[in-house]
């Protein structure tokens, strides 16, 4: 326990600012200009000199309410009356600033965090070679590497990740290519065809570019999420032995894991495929895979316009809502919480290694887990603590996720949405006595609480407000752990009797022509959205700062507190 | 209404869905008809037949997977099925749409010539046949397949094998194809160029046809006025994409189709264009 004038903070409170000024700090360090990271050394020293501060005046305190204490004995009290209650007021504010010691400390460290995240620019690194000599174009170079993620074939090229591990440099003077060792990821962009897989190795001759913001969108800083600061359009592919290999370089397959699960998810994709037509599959293969661009180009503009684009991504909003109806399923069929519990955590865990267990999917494997955990213990207010914890381990996995990861942002918004706005929504329909329609109302409630925080972040990223959303939302959002389920249960079917496919697809494709009917319906009002050329971010900013002091103030009004106790 | 009488009822209602579907299958007879859509694939020929019998056959798939989405708009829902898959040459904006049909559709049987080409794009086409195991067919002569009592597919070219064989001009391994429904009859004569085209006049085939589609996207370097006046066409149709870099279709041969008098449809402005035949007479819509 820590008293600081008169107010008392508990463990788990001390443990949820610490993790909040971590987060906050990650926040100030993205925004901050690249030269405060040259020596980010420094700010480790900072960290640790504060962290070693705290630990002292820690220690100081604890003597001196103990010397306190002791003066306060009966033999001592002639001697020290006096003296006691200064030992113990100077001990209690020593401990008080160990609290602020300890905070200066995680704010430092969370700048050393961000700073080693950049790139360092390295004769090793393959963003070393982006620029030509003289700086007018790119390198041209001719790398070997292995293709480390999916690759992601779109409508008429495909995108392979490549994690390069030796290059050999085009001599600008003519005459040899001279081998090197440098290791990065390179985005290569090339022909549909041939087809390549993850753990092929490849050999390619292109020239090396950094990546460039376009249209206003961040490219570079999207890409540099996953660490990737060097791409190469439509490069010249050779085979895999026309680089010799350098001595002791071996030609390891990266991650036998990860090639099995892409097979399998290759298979299963592929049911899809034969068992719905377009653009139907377009429709179910993201909704249960997530992350792929199979529909054409004027549909996805539709779900953009009523702010459906999220049901074709594995997010931790989908997969919190997916869990939950498991767990509801599992409860209904007579198991008992701690059960249900369990079992759900399996089916996400074994879902999530279906999709093929990309970052993003196990992110939102693990804020559903959250969900499921709050349920175990029915009550959904009680998680502030873990999800501030989730996000802060998060972030300290890959601190770059912050600023540029809308996914990230989204997920978290719309969770922290549900599980502080919902209630007020809630309480708010009761006291004005409005009819519930057997959960009609709970589930425009559900998706209006989701939209209060993810509403600036959508507008700023997709330039577009859609005003159709929460009806659209209300009228599509509950089909889609339905068709999830009702394709995973189609799956296992479809690869016994693959003649019959198109009769297990048939209810999925019940599904999938509704979904779509009813985009195109929405996404053909007048007015249905508006267009944002441009958000400030001081606007974005001032928002949440209204949006949360209301949550905070409603939370706090006595009215709604009750009724919202009471429910939870 | 009791809980139970309730669940009878709909077990009855779901096992009575089961048998109909079945009993529709065996009962359900497709009319006399023969319908013939000239895909919108952009710059590229996708074109789809389905014959009086229920058979598919799709000739070339066009330049990117936009074919499949065109297939399941002028397929059933159910019918995931090509009898017939015919490449007329291995140039991209022919053979690229095919891959993804393998992968989707079951296709029983491939024609195409056999002409030497390497690019990327032909050979995975070529491997994923193999790996599917279709049957591939070499065209070595003109020939002609048997489609139903009043319908046949007429392969006028080319008249000898070009397997392995390297052209030079690819566009000039083109198979061309008469489909003949009834009094119909469609020519359909991929990219063809001027030479195949003398070959053709030279030839004893009788290219007399209602409907042409035009050789080459209309490019001038096919559809010479001497052809044209040999097939007397009432229609025209020009498979190209909108604002390709090629300057397709042409404005002589349009003026040209235009004098012999046949009514142009083009797929850049209309979209797909769907013809049904009854076996006299062609609804276009």
């Amino acid at each position: 326990m820590i008293s600081q004038a008169g107010k008392t903070f508990s463990r788990s409170k001390i443990f949820l600012i610490v993790c909040l000024v971590f987060i906050f700090g990650l926040a100030a360090a993205s925004f901050s200009p690249l030269n405060f990271f040259q020596f980010e050394i420094w700010w480790f020293g900072v960290a640790v000199f504060f962290l070693v501060l705290t630990f002292l005046s820690r220690a100081a305190a604890e003597t001196s309410i103990t010397d306190g204490r002791q003066l306060a004995l009966p033999l001592n009290r002639a001697a020290g009356q006096a003296d006691n209650k200064f030992f113990i007021d100077s001990g209690l504010s020593l401990k008080s600033a160990a609290f602020y010691f300890l905070l200066a400390s995680i704010l430092f460290f969370s700048f050393w965090r961000y700073g080693v995240s950049l790139p360092e620019d390295a004769p090793d690194k393959i963003w070393h070679y982006n620029q030509s000599a003289d700086g007018s174009g790119g390198r041209a170079v001719i790398a070997r590497g292995i293709i480390s993620k999916e690759p992601d074939i779109r409508e008429s090229s495909q995108k392979l990740e490549i994690n390069v591990s030796e290059i050999c440099l085009d001599n600008e003077s003519g005459g040899e290519c001279r081998g090197l060792k440098a290791r990065g990821k390179v985005l290569v962009t090339t022909a549909l065809y041939p087809e390549y897989k993850y753990g092929d190795e490849l050999v390619f001759q292109g020239e090396l570019k950094q990546p460039e913001e376009f249209n206003g969108f961040a490219y570079d800083r999207y890409l540099a999420r996953y660490e990737i600061y060097s791409v190469c359009y439509y490069p010249k592919i050779l085979p895999p032995l026309s680089l010799p290999l350098s001595k002791g370089e071996s030609t390891h397959p990266d991650n036998w894991f990860y090639g099995k699960i892409f097979v399998l998810k290759n298979f299963l994709t592929g049911l899809i495929d034969a068992g719905l037509s377009e653009p139907e599959s377009s429709l179910a293969r993201p909704v249960v895979f997530g992350g792929q661009r199979g529909l054409e180009q004027k549909i996805r503009d539709d779900f953009q316009k009523v702010g459906l684009t999220h049901i074709m991504a594995v997010s931790g909003f989908n997969i919190s809502i997916i869990a939950a109806i498991v767990m509801a399923g599992l409860l209904a069929s007579g198991l008992n919480r701690r059960q249900a519990f369990y079992l759900a955590v399996m089916f996400l865990a074994v879902y999530i290694i279906i999709v093929g267990a990309p970052a993003s999917a196990m992110r939102a494997g693990l804020m559903g887990v959250l969900v499921l955990w709050a349920l175990k213990l029915g009550r959904l207010n009680k998680i502030t603590n873990s999800l501030v914890l989730t996000a802060a381990i998060l972030l300290l996995i890959n601190p770059k996720l912050l600023r540029d990861d809308v996914g990230f942002q989204l997920s978290f918004l719309a969770i922290a949405g549900l599980v502080y706005v919902y209630p007020i929504l809630e309480a708010l329909w009761q006291k004005m006595r409005l009819p519930k329609f057997k959960g009609v109302s709970d589930a425009l409630l559900i998706t209006l609480a989701a939209q209060v925080f993810t509403l600036p972040i959508l507008a700023y990223n997709f330039s577009q407000i859609s005003l159709i959303a929460p009806l659209a939302n209300l009228a599509v959002l509950w089909a889609v752990p339905i068709l999830t389920i009702l394709i995973l249960a189609a799956l296992p079917l479809a690869a016994l009797l693959p003649n019959l496919a198109f009769i297990f697809f048939l209810p999925s494709l019940i599904l999938t022509k509704y979904i779509l009917a009813t985009v195109k319906f929405f996404a053909a009002w007048p007015h249905s959205y508006l267009t944002v050329d441009y958000l400030s971010p001081l606007w974005i900013v001032l928002y949440y700062f209204l949006a949360i002091f209301l949550v905070i103030k409603a939370r706090r009004s006595k009215l709604l507190s009750q009724e919202i106790s009471g429910k939870m | 209404m009791s809980s139970r009488l309730y669940k009878l009822l709909l077990i009855l209602g779901i096992v009575a869905c089961f048998a109909a579907m079945p009993l529709f299958w065996l009962t359900y007879h497709q009319p006399s008809r023969l319908e013939v859509d000239f895909l919108d694939v952009g710059q590229g020929d996708a074109i789809l037949i389905k014959t009086p019998g229920g058979q598919n056959i799709l000739i070339d798939g066009g330049p990117d997977k936009t074919v499949i989405k065109r297939l399941g708009e002028n397929l059933a829902w159910w019918d995931k099925q090509i009898d017939l898959m015919i490449l007329t040459h291995p140039h991209d904006d022919h053979v690229t749409g095919l891959i993804e049909v393998l992968k989707r559709y079951g296709v029983k049987r491939i024609l195409y010539t056999g002409a030497a080409h390497n690019a990327p794009n032909y050979l995975a086409w070529l491997k994923t046949a193999r790996d599917k195991k279709v049957p591939l067919t070499i065209i070595d002569k003109a020939q002609t397949v048997n489609l139903g009592e009043q319908t046949k597919l007429e392969i006028l070219y080319p008249g000898r094998s070009l397997l392995n064989k390297t052209l030079a001009d690819l566009n000039d391994s083109s198979i061309i194809i008469k489909l003949v429904h009834g009094q119909n009859k469609f020519l359909l004569t991929g990219d063809a160029g001027l030479e195949v085209e003398k070959t053709l006049l030279a030839g004893e085939a009788d290219l007399a046809a209602d409907i042409l589609k035009v050789g080459h996207h209309g490019s001038e370097y096919s559809t010479s006025q001497e052809f044209l006046e040999k097939i007397k066409p009432r229609i025209a149709v020009i498979q190209v994409g909108a604002g390709n870099d090629f300057g397709h279709p042409n404005l002589r041969i349009i003026k040209r189709l235009e004098r012999t008098g046949a009514e142009i449809f083009r797929t850049d402005l209309s979209g797909t264009v769907k013809m049904i035949s009854d076996g006299e007479k062609i609804e276009i819509n």
